[in-house]
C-alpha cells in the first residue's frame, strides 16, 4: 500500500485529500505546516509527498529544498494556489517532480497519483 | 639832366650821393693838405740847399782866399814859388766859384756879394799880386811890406768882412726858411682842420636837409593817415611834387585818400541803405530770438525729459525707479520736496525733502481733498499757500509755497499714480504744467514698464515655483544634450545643486545622473535614442536609483518645440517608488487573494465533485456539504473585504449614518463570537451610559466584528478578550484587548495598510488577506474617528477605536411622557402617490410623529403657511397642474417664519444636488425604508436643537 504524506494547512482540503484517496486504498500521513511535515519525511519513507506552497514554518518551496538537500529523493507533488508558470519553474526547478493547481479536482488528484505511482512501480 | 633826374627817383640813392661826396671832399681835404705840405718841404728842402750851396761856396771862397793870401804871405815869407803856385790854384778855384756862385745868385745880396767878391778878386789878384809880385821879384821888399801894411790889408779885412756878413745873413736866410717852413706846415694844418670842420658842417646841414625833406611829407602823412583812422574827412593833394618814394609814397596816399573818400561816400550810401536793411534785420533778429528762445526752451524740455528718462530707465527695481522719479521731477520743477504714491494696493512710494511721517499722511489723505479732485480731474493742479512754520526757517516775512498735484496717467488713460511738488516762491505758469503733464507721460511710461516687468517676474516665479515645486523632476536639455534647466525636484534626486549640472555636456549629466543607477547601461541606452539619435519612439524608461534613497523613477521625454521648431527636449524623472512598491505589493496581493480565493474554491470543487461522482454516506454528504456552505460563506466575506476595499478606496462608499447605540450592537458581535470560539473569554465592560454614536450601523458593526476576530485570531492559545467601553474627552472609546500574539514595533506603523500581514512565522498559521485592519481604518476615518494600537510582542494587543460623542445625555426612558397630542412633532407629508403617502404616515405615526398627508401642491402650501408644521416630507413631481415640489421650497425658504422648517425630500428624482442646494436637509430617493425616513427626521430635529426642548419621539417605541 502506498505511503502518502500530505502537508496542507488548510484543514478543509486535508480532509479533502485525506477522503478522497483512503477511498482509493492510500494510506496518508497529515501535516498541518512544513515543520510538522519535515520531522515526519525524516521519520517514514514516503511513495510521494503532497505539499502545499503556502504553509506554516516552512513553505512548500523552503520544504522541497531542505529534502533535496538531504539527499531524500521521494517524488514531490506540489499543490499550489499558485498557479503562474513563473511560480511553477520555480517549484520545479528547487527539486518537485509535479505540479498541481489549486482548484483541483478529486479525481483527477487521484488520477495523477496512480499514474505516478504506476510508473515507478 | 639825368643825374637830377635819376637822383630825385631814389631817396636810397640821394644818400648814397651825399655819402660819396663826402667822402669825396674828405678824401681831397686830405690829398691836398698831403700835396700842401709835400710841396712846403721840397720847397724848404730847395731853399735850403741853395743856401747851404751859398753857405758853402761862400765858406769855400772864404778859405780859398784865405788860403791864396797865407800863401802869398808865405811866399813872400819864404820865396819859394811853390806857394806861388798854391796863390794860382786858390784864384782859380776861387774863378770857378764864383762862377757857381754866380750861377745860384738870385737876389740883390747875393749880386751884391758877388760883385764884392769880384771886386775883391780883381783888386787882390789883378793889382796887387802882380804889383807885388813884381816888386818882391825886383826885390823890393820894403814896399812890397809899405802896400800891404798900407791897403791890402786893409781891403782883406773888408773883405772878410762882408763875407762873414754874407754867411751870416745865409745862415739867418736857412733859419729863416725854417721858421716859415713851420709855420706853412701849421697854416695848412689849421686850414685843414677848418675844412674838415666845414665838411662836417655841410654834411650834418644836408642831412638834417634830407630829413627834413622826407620827414615833413611823411608827418603829413602819418598826421592824414591818423585823420583818415579817425575818421574826418581828409582832402590829401600831393604838393610835394616829388618824384622819389615819398613822391610815389604821397600820390599813392592821395590817390588811396581819394578812393578811400570815394569808396566813403559810397559807403555812406550803402550804410544808409544798410541802415534801413538793418531795421529790418533787427526786426527779424527778434523774431529768430524768439524762435531760439523756444527752441531752447524745447531743447531744455528734451533734456529734462531725458533726464527724467535716464533717471527712470536704469532699473526695474520699483523703489529705486519711485525714487528717482522723484527726485529727478524735484529737479526738473525746481521743487524742493516732493511725493510720487501708486493708487494700487500696496500704495508704493518714493518722497524727496518729507519725513516719513508726512508721506503716511499723504498716503492716508489719498482719497480726500485736492488729491480726489486731481484723480477724478485726470489734470494737474497747482495752489498757493502760505509756508508753513518749518519751511519759513529763520524767516520772519510772509512768504508762499506752491504746491503742485500732477496724475499720472497709464496708457489706459487710468490714475497709476500721483505725484505731489512744492516749490517755494515761484508760482507755476500755464506752460510749465503743460510741460509737467507732458513728463508725467514719461513716468507712466516707466511705471508701466514695471507693472509689467512685475507681472512677467510675478509670471516667471509662479512658472519657477511651479517648475520647483511638481513633483517630477524635469530637465530641459538642448538639441546637443547639455543641461538648459532643471528643477529643484531633480537637483534634489541627483543630489547636486542646479548651478553645477547647467550647462553640463549630456555625458557629464548622465554620469552624475546615473552614479548609482543600477540598470544604467540600459538607461544610457534609453537617452542615447532619444538624445543622440532623436527618435522619441521609446515612450519611457524605468530605472533603479540606489543613493540617496531607494527609488524607482520612470523617465520619458519629449522634444521641446516652439511654433514647430525643435530645440531641446523636456527629460521629466518621475519618481514612481510609490507606484512601483504598490505596483509589487498589488501583484503579491493578486497572488496572494488567488492563493486565498482558491483554498475555499478548491474545497467548494473538490467536495462537490466527490458528491457528484461517488456514493456516499449520509453523515459524510451532510459533512461535505456543510463546509461547502462555510467555505461559500467564507468567499463571500472575502470577497466583500476586496470590494469594501475597493469602494473605500475609491471614495464610493455610502454611509447611512443614524444616530444609534452601539451597546447592543457590539453585544449581539460579541456573542456570535463567543460562541464560535469557545477557547476565548470575552468580557464587555462599559463604563458610560452614553453609547450614542452618529454612524453606520453595519460598518460600524464591521469593524467591531473584524477587531474582535483578529483577537480571537491572533490568540490561538485562547485567553480572555476585553471589550472596553468608556468616555474620554469628547470621544467615546471602545478598546479591544487580547492576550496573544502581539504585534512587533516595526510592524505597528504598517499594520493598517491593506494587504500589510505581519509576517512571522507564528502567524503563518492564521489566514487573512491583510484586509481588515485596513477596512477598519477607512471606516472609522468615515465616522472621524480614529484607530490606535498598543502592543507587546508575546504579551498580547490593544486597539482602541474612538467615536465623536453627539449626545449630552440622552435617556430613552425619559420620552415615555411625552404622549399627548401637543407635544408631538408635527409633519406634513406632501405625497400625490397614496399608497406610498399612507405607508409613509403609518412608518411616522409609530415613530410617534403627528402627520397630515396633502396630495396636492397648493393646498399643501397653504396648510404648511397656516399650521407651521415642524418638519415637511415633499414630493417634487406632484399633479401635472399645478405647483411641484421645487416650487414649494423656493416659495417656503423665501418666507422668514418658515425658512427653517426642515424640509425632507422624497423623490423618485435623483437630483440630490439641487435639492440640498434649494435647502432641502435630506434628499431621500425612491425607493427607500420608510424607517430610514423617520430615523432623519429624528436625527435632524435633534441636531437643529439637541438641547432636549425638542420634544424627540422616543426609540423605545421601535424596539
Amino acid at each position: 500500500m502506498p505511503k502518502i504524506l500530505l502537508a496542507e494547512d488548510e484543514e478543509v482540503l486535508r480532509m479533502l485529500v485525506v477522503d478522497t484517496l483512503e477511498d482509493e486504498g492510500y494510506s496518508i500521513d497529515e501535516a498541518s505546516d512544513g515543520e510538522e511535515a519535515y520531522n515526519l519525511i525524516k521519520q517514514n519513507s514516503y511513495d510521494l509527498i503532497l505539499l502545499d506552497y503556502m504553509m506554516p514554518v516552512y513553505t512548500g518551496l523552503e520544504l522541497i529544498e531542505m529534502i533535496r538537500e538531504d539527499q531524500n529523493s521521494t517524488k514531490i507533488m506540489m499543490l499550489s494556489a499558485k498557479s503562474q508558470s513563473s511560480d511553477q519553474q520555480k517549484v520545479l526547478d528547487a527539486g518537485a517532480n509535479y505540479f498541481m493547481s489549486k482548484p483541483f479536482s478529486p479525481i483527477q488528484l487521484v488520477e495523477r497519483i496512480e499514474e505516478i505511482l504506476g510508473e515507478s512501480e | 639832366m639825368n643825374l637830377n633826374k635819376y637822383l630825385k627817383t631814389s631817396l636810397a640813392k640821394q644818400f648814397s650821393l651825399l655819402t660819396a661826396m663826402i667822402i669825396i671832399a674828405f678824401s681831397c681835404l686830405i690829398i691836398s693838405l698831403l700835396i700842401y705840405q709835400n710841396k712846403l718841404t721840397l720847397d724848404f728842402h730847395d731853399k735850403n740847399e741853395q743856401l747851404e750851396t751859398k753857405l758853402n761856396l761862400s765858406s769855400d771862397l772864404d778859405y780859398a782866399f784865405n788860403l791864396a793870401v797865407s800863401e802869398m804871405r808865405a811866399y813872400f815869407a819864404y820865396e819859394a814859388n811853390s806857394y806861388f803856385e798854391n796863390v794860382k790854384k786858390q784864384e782859380e778855384k776861387i774863378e770857378d766859384k764864383m762862377v757857381l756862385l754866380q750861377k745860384y745868385s738870385e737876389n740883390e745880396e747875393d749880386i751884391l756879394f758877388l760883385q764884392e767878391v769880384q771886386r775883391f778878386h780883381s783888386y787882390y789878384f789883378e793889382n796887387m799880386m802882380p804889383q807885388t809880385k813884381a816888386l818882391f821879384d825886383e826885390g823890393k821888399k820894403d814896399e812890397v811890406r809899405a802896400i800891404a801894411t798900407e791897403n791890402a790889408s786893409d781891403r782883406i779885412r773888408a773883405y772878410q768882412t762882408s763875407l762873414k756878413q754874407y754867411t751870416e745873413s745865409l745862415q739867418q736866410e736857412v733859419e729863416d726858411n725854417y721858421l716859415q717852413l713851420e709855420k706853412n706846415i701849421l697854416y695848412s694844418q689849421i686850414a685843414f682842420a677848418a675844412a674838415l670842420f666845414l665838411i662836417i658842417i655841410a654834411m650834418v646841414i644836408f642831412t638834417r636837409m634830407m630829413l627834413v625833406r622826407i620827414g615833413k611829407p611823411l608827418r603829413t602823412l602819418t598826421q592824414a593817415a591818423g585823420q583818415i583812422a579817425d575818421g574826418e574827412t581828409v582832402i590829401f593833394t600831393d604838393k610835394i611834387n616829388r618824384q622819389d618814394e615819398l613822391g610815389l609814397l604821397s600820390i599813392a596816399f592821395e590817390k588811396m585818400t581819394k578812393s578811400i573818400q570815394d569808396k566813403e561816400q559810397d559807403l555812406s550810401a550803402q550804410n544808409e541803405e544798410l541802415l534801413a536793411q538793418q531795421d529790418e534785420l533787427q526786426a527779424q533778429q527778434s523774431e529768430l530770438e524768439e524762435a531760439l528762445e523756444m527752441t531752447q526752451k524745447r531743447e531744455l524740455d528734451l533734456k529734462l525729459r531725458n533726464d527724467l528718462v535716464e533717471g527712470l530707465a536704469n532699473s526695474l527695481d520699483k523703489q529705486a525707479v519711485l525714487m528717482s522719479i522723484v527726485k529727478t521731477m524735484c529737479d526738473v520743477i525746481n521743487a524742493d520736496k516732493g511725493i510720487v504714491v501708486l493708487l494700487d494696493k500696496g500704495h508704493d512710494h518714493a518722497y524727496f525733502g518729507i519725513s516719513k511721517q508726512e508721506s503716511r499722511q499723504f498716503i492716508q489723505n489719498l482719497d480726500s481733498g485736492l488729491i480726489t479732485k486731481v484723480i477724478l480731474t485726470k489734470k494737474t493742479y497747482t495752489i498757493k499757500r502760505d509756508c508753513n512754520v518749518d519751511e519759513l526757517a529763520y524767516h520772519a516775512t510772509k512768504s508762499y509755497c506752491f504746491d503742485l498735484y500732477i496724475p499720472v496717467l497709464s496708457s489706459s488713460g487710468s490714475v497709476e499714480a500721483i505725484m505731489m511738488y512744492s516749490r517755494f516762491s515761484d508760482p507755476f505758469d500755464e506752460l510749465e504744467l503743460d510741460e509737467y503733464e507732458a513728463l508725467s507721460k514719461q513716468v507712466a511710461i516707466s511705471l508701466d514698464k514695471i507693472k509689467i516687468f512685475e507681472q512677467s517676474e510675478e509670471e516667471r516665479l509662479l512658472v519657477q515655483d511651479i517648475f520647483d515645486n511638481i513633483k517630477e523632476g524635469i530637465q530641459l536639455v538642448d538639441t546637443k544634450g547639455s543641461v538648459i534647466q532643471i528643477n529643484k525636484k531633480l537637483s534634489d534626486m541627483i543630489q547636486s545643486d542646479s548651478d553645477s549640472i547647467i550647462q553640463n555636456s549630456y555625458e557629464d549629466w548622465l554620469k552624475k545622473l546615473s552614479g548609482s543607477v543600477e540598470n544604467k547601461h540600459d538607461l544610457k541606452k534609453f537617452f542615447d535614442r532619444v538624445l543622440v539619435d532623436g527618435k522619441f519612439d521609446d515612450p519611457s524608461f524605468v530605472y533603479h536609483q540606489q543613493s540617496p534613497t531607494k527609488r524607482v523613477v520612470q523617465v520619458y521625454c519629449e522634444p521641446l518645440t516652439r511654433k514647430g521648431d525643435t530645440f531641446g527636449t523636456v527629460i521629466v524623472h518621475r519618481d514612481i517608488t510609490k507606484e512601483y512598491e504598490v505596483d509589487l505589493m498589488k501583484s503579491e496581493f493578486v497572488s496572494t487573494v488567488s492563493h486565498e480565493l482558491r483554498t475555499p474554491l478548491a474545497s467548494v470543487l473538490g467536495f462537490t465533485e466527490l458528491m457528484l461522482n461517488k456514493e456516499l454516506k449520509p453523515e459524510r454528504q451532510k459533512k461535505y456539504l456543510t463546509t461547502i456552505y462555510q467555505e461559500a460563506k467564507r468567499l463571500t466575506a472575502l470577497i466583500n473585504d476586496f470590494l469594501d476595499v475597493q469602494r473605500m478606496e475609491a471614495g464610493k462608499q455610502t454611509y447611512d449614518k443614524r444616530y444609534d447605540d452601539i451597546l447592543p450592537l457590539l453585544t449581539s458581535i460579541v456573542e456570535t463570537n463567543q460562541i464560535n470560539s469557545p477557547n476565548h473569554t470575552i468580557h464587555v465592560d462599559s463604563r458610560t451610559s452614553n453609547t450614542m454614536v452618529l454612524g453606520d450601523k453595519d460598518k460600524i458593526g464591521q469593524v467591531f466584528n473584524n477587531l474582535i476576530n483578529n483577537a480571537i485570531k491572533y490568540s490561538p492559545d485562547g485567553g480572555n478578550i476585553y471589550v472596553d467601553i468608556f468616555e474620554e474627552g469628547p470621544n467615546l472609546k471602545i478598546a479591544i484587548k487580547d492576550e496573544g500574539l502581539g504585534i512587533p514595533a516595526d510592524a505597528i506603523e504598517k499594520l493598517f495598510t491593506k494587504f500589510y500581514r505581519v509576517d512571522n512565522t507564528d502567524r503563518r498559521r492564521i489566514g487573512g488577506t491583510g484586509l481588515g485592519l485596513a477596512i477598519v481604518k477607512e471606516i472609522m476615518k468615515a465616522h472621524d474617528g480614529e484607530i490606535s494600537v498598543q502592543s507587546e510582542p508575546k504579551e498580547g494587543s490593544t486597539f482602541t477605536v474612538s467615536f465623536p460623542i453627539v449626545i449630552g445625555t440622552h435617556n430613552p426612558s425619559e420620552n415615555s411622557t411625552q404622549e399627548n397630542d401637543d407635544t408631538k412633532v408635527n409633519v406634513i407629508i406632501v405625497e400625490d402617490d397614496s399608497s406610498l403617502a399612507q405607508l409613509l404616515q403609518t412608518e411616522l405615526e409609530e415613530s410617534n410623529f403627528h402627520v397630515k398627508v396633502y396630495n396636492n401642491g397648493e393646498t399643501a402650501l397653504k396648510a404648511i403657511k397656516s399650521e407651521k408644521p415642524d418638519a415637511i416630507v415633499l414630493d417634487i413631481m406632484l399633479e401635472e397642474k399645478g405647483i411641484n415640489g421645487w416650487d414649494i421650497i423656493k416659495e417656503l425658504k423665501e418666507l422668514d417664519t418658515l425658512q427653517s422648517i426642515p424640509i425632507f425630500i422624497s423623490s423618485a428624482l435623483d437630483e440630490k444636488e439641487k435639492g440640498l442646494a434649494l435647502g432641502a436637509n435630506e434628499y431621500l430617493v425612491k425607493p427607500y425604508q420608510p424607517s430610514k425616513l423617520s430615523k432623519l427626521i429624528l436625527q435632524t430635529l435633534l441636531k437643529k436643537d439637541w438641547s432636549g426642548q425638542i420634544l424627540v419621539p422616543s426609540e423605545s417605541h421601535d424596539d
